[in-house]
């Protein structure tokens, strides 16, 4: 008889899932579905209140990547005020998104995933697991704990919080950056470019090991989308989005604020995610993947020295546009590589103490479109406000939507192989998690629309007919 | 950095109703004048970067907002050992595997413990601690500070 197998929670990403794994009559994966439990509802809480509240309700939604919903929101503000900030309240934006990107992806790969990648996916959970790590790989563990408390104690010189800092405001920030400040920062720089490069010769020297897992995890063609600059390299404030095939050749290349030309934004009655496509492929063809791998893929260079050498290797290995989600861990140590060769050029530039860091106007339009790169992936806030500035409808999307297809598509792929009968092995479900935990997906951003929640409730017989269900 | 003196962590989420009780006893205990050179954090929640400073700490105290069928404001103290503790782990981690972090990283692990207070409202979107619980700091304080001096007078 069928069956489902059902993995709930998944452990150790953000926020609260559950996988659904449906067995046909011979015990063969049918289908196999990621969905997220759990609700949050920003989109519909803000409305009502002043435009320039937005950078600083909208951080709310994550305790990992904040930063990133100050960003886009502040850009989305100054979208509505008509206004670009001065380059230096630019740059600090910058340096202070840079620094999220190297504490985040260490979280992700040092604390979440290196486990796995360390003990193997059959390893017993007793010792897999980030002490298991400080006591086989000591320097490892260091390293990944460095970068975290280097991109947080970053953010805490520039904004005086680790978490949720309001530094980041409507028009720019709201304080210049003080030459102490500076001087912090840069003496923590050359460790930090020891510690990264320290992983990525251990993460190398590795490889072999996890070639079949690289070969099953999520590995099919698709498309991947973040922004790039003027000149074609990585951007994670500003630029523009391109979108490229399997191929790697350029599908579009547009302003973040003509998103919705491009990408569209779908509905999954089993979960609270909202998975979006590539609109000119429609929703079955337009899956695309968006974060680390995607920005490796999408630019033509990282434009910094370090990490232009790093991404040159990869390419050599595994192509231009690889197709396994796995190459999101070592895409990750590139991006780390990369963020701090950026921070370091950006705070020895003269006018990095400049005081003029913020501009100011009131509302000049009644739509602000910000967009910007998330650790995950790109991340874009939509808001429409009326002449007083208040919200009306906020619209946010998030990385974890933009890859929400393909991490479905990648769960299917992996329960194919692993899961075999109606036994569900440590192994197994460690893979599928870990699949998952290739997206690094953040739930807590994820889920933040209410008012259009599905909701299905189903009453089902012992063998599986339905016997009556509720759609609101 | 500790320095060998004892290290006071509250820890929950100060816009979660009665998550706030670690923050807002550690904020009163950040300026209580019966801790002289205790170092005193709120954080939201604990990290392996903290693996460092619990290292080089006398003791360590965590407060936190527990549910466990006791009644709201009520306090345990409890003993904590280091340990890696379950995988499900996500952006956070334990007191005990920060315990452990600091064991296998740094060669110490202080002895701690946790002032555990029994909570009933954690909703999203409130500020305020519940009566039952308001009334239980005053005493989560006082606790604090009789375990910190206790170890002062052993040191």
């Amino acid at each position: 008889m069928a069956r489902d197998i059902v993995i709930d929670p998944v452990t150790r990403i953000e926020g609260h899932s559950r996988i659904t794994i449906s067995l046909d009559d011979a015990g063969r994966v049918a289908d196999a579905h990621f969905a997220v439990t759990q609700f949050r509802g920003f989109e519909k809480l803000c409305q009502g209140r002043p435009f320039a509240e937005m950078p600083s309700l909208m951080a709310r939604i994550c305790g990992i990547c904040p930063v990133s919903h100050l960003i886009a929101s502040s850009k989305a503000c100054d979208d509505i005020m008509a206004v670009r900030p001065p380059k230096t309240g630019a740059d600090l934006r910058t340096l202070m998104n840079l620094a999220q990107m190297v504490q985040s992806n260490a979280l992700s790969l040092f604390h979440l995933s290196s486990p796995d990648l360390l003990f193997g996916f059959d390893a017993d959970p007793a010792t897999r697991n980030i002490v298991g790590v400080a006591r086989l790989h000591p320097q490892l563990a260091k390293d990944g704990i460095f970068l975290r408390k280097f991109g947080q104690h970053t953010i805490f010189l520039l904004g005086g919080k680790r978490i949720h800092p309001s530094w980041i405001v409507p028009g720019g920030v709201d304080a210049p950056l003080d030459a102490a400040k500076r001087d912090e920062i840069l003496a923590m720089i050359p460790e930090a470019y020891a510690a990264v490069e320290r992983a990525l010769v251990w993460f190398k020297a590795n490889l072999m090991d996890w070639v079949e897992e690289a070969g099953e995890f999520g590995s099919f063609p698709s498309a991947y989308m973040s922004l790039v600059g003027d000149d074609g390299t990585v951007e994670h404030y500003d630029g523009r989005v391109r979108v490229v095939d399997a191929e790697r050749r350029t599908l579009a290349e547009f302003d973040g604020r003509d998103y919705a030309d491009y990408i569209g934004e779908g509905i999954d009655d089993r979960s609270f995610l909202k998975p979006t496509y590539f609109k000119p492929l429609g929703p079955v063809d337009g899956v695309y993947r968006v974060g680390t791998l995607a920005r490796a893929v999408v630019a033509d260079s990282f434009g910094t020295p370090r990490a232009d050498e790093e991404l040159m290797e990869f390419r050599e290995r595994f192509g231009a546009a690889p197709q396994s989600s796995f190459h999101y861990h070592h895409t990750r140590l590139l991006d780390i590589l990369h963020s701090v060769e950026k921070m370091e050029r950006l705070l020895r530039a003269d006018d990095i103490l400049s005081d003029r860091v913020a501009s100011k106007a009131q509302v000049n339009r009644n739509v602000g479109i910000g967009v910007s790169e998330a650790p995950r992936g790109t991340l874009i806030h939509h808001y429409a406000v009326d002449d007083d500035g208040i919200i009306q409808t906020a619209n946010l999307v998030i990385a974890t939507g933009h890859n929400a297809t393909a991490m479905n598509r990648s769960v299917q792929q992996v329960a194919s192989k692993y899961v075999q009968g109606e036994t569900i092995t440590e192994g197994m479900l460690n893979r599928v998690e870990a699949v998952i935990r290739c997206y690094d997906p953040c739930l807590s951003c994820s889920t933040h629309a209410m008012g259009q929640m599905p909701l299905h409730i189903q009453l089902l017989s012992p063998d599986g007919l339905v016997l009556d269900e509720v759609r609101r | 950095m500790t320095n060998g003196r004892p290290l006071v962590i509250g820890f929950g989420n100060p816009l979660r109703g009665d998550d706030a009780l670690g923050p807002v006893a550690a904020e009163l205990l950040s300026r209580d004048p019966r801790l002289p050179g205790v170092t005193v954090w709120s954080v939201h929640q604990l990290a392996p970067e903290m693996a460092e400073d619990v290292a080089a700490a006398s003791r360590l105290v965590v407060l936190d907002a527990v549910v466990d069928g006791s009644a709201p404001g009520t306090i345990r103290v409890d003993t904590i050992a280091p340990e890696a503790g379950e995988t499900s782990l996500t952006h956070h981690v334990t007191a005990s595997t920060v315990l452990a972090l600091a064991r296998e990283l740094h060669g110490h692990a202080p002895p701690a413990v946790a002032v555990a207070v029994a909570v009933e409202d954690m909703g999203a979107g409130e500020r305020r601690l519940s009566p039952a619980v308001a009334a239980a700091v005053p005493t989560v304080v006082d606790t604090v500070v009789r375990l910190v001096r206790e170890e002062d007078a052993h040191a």
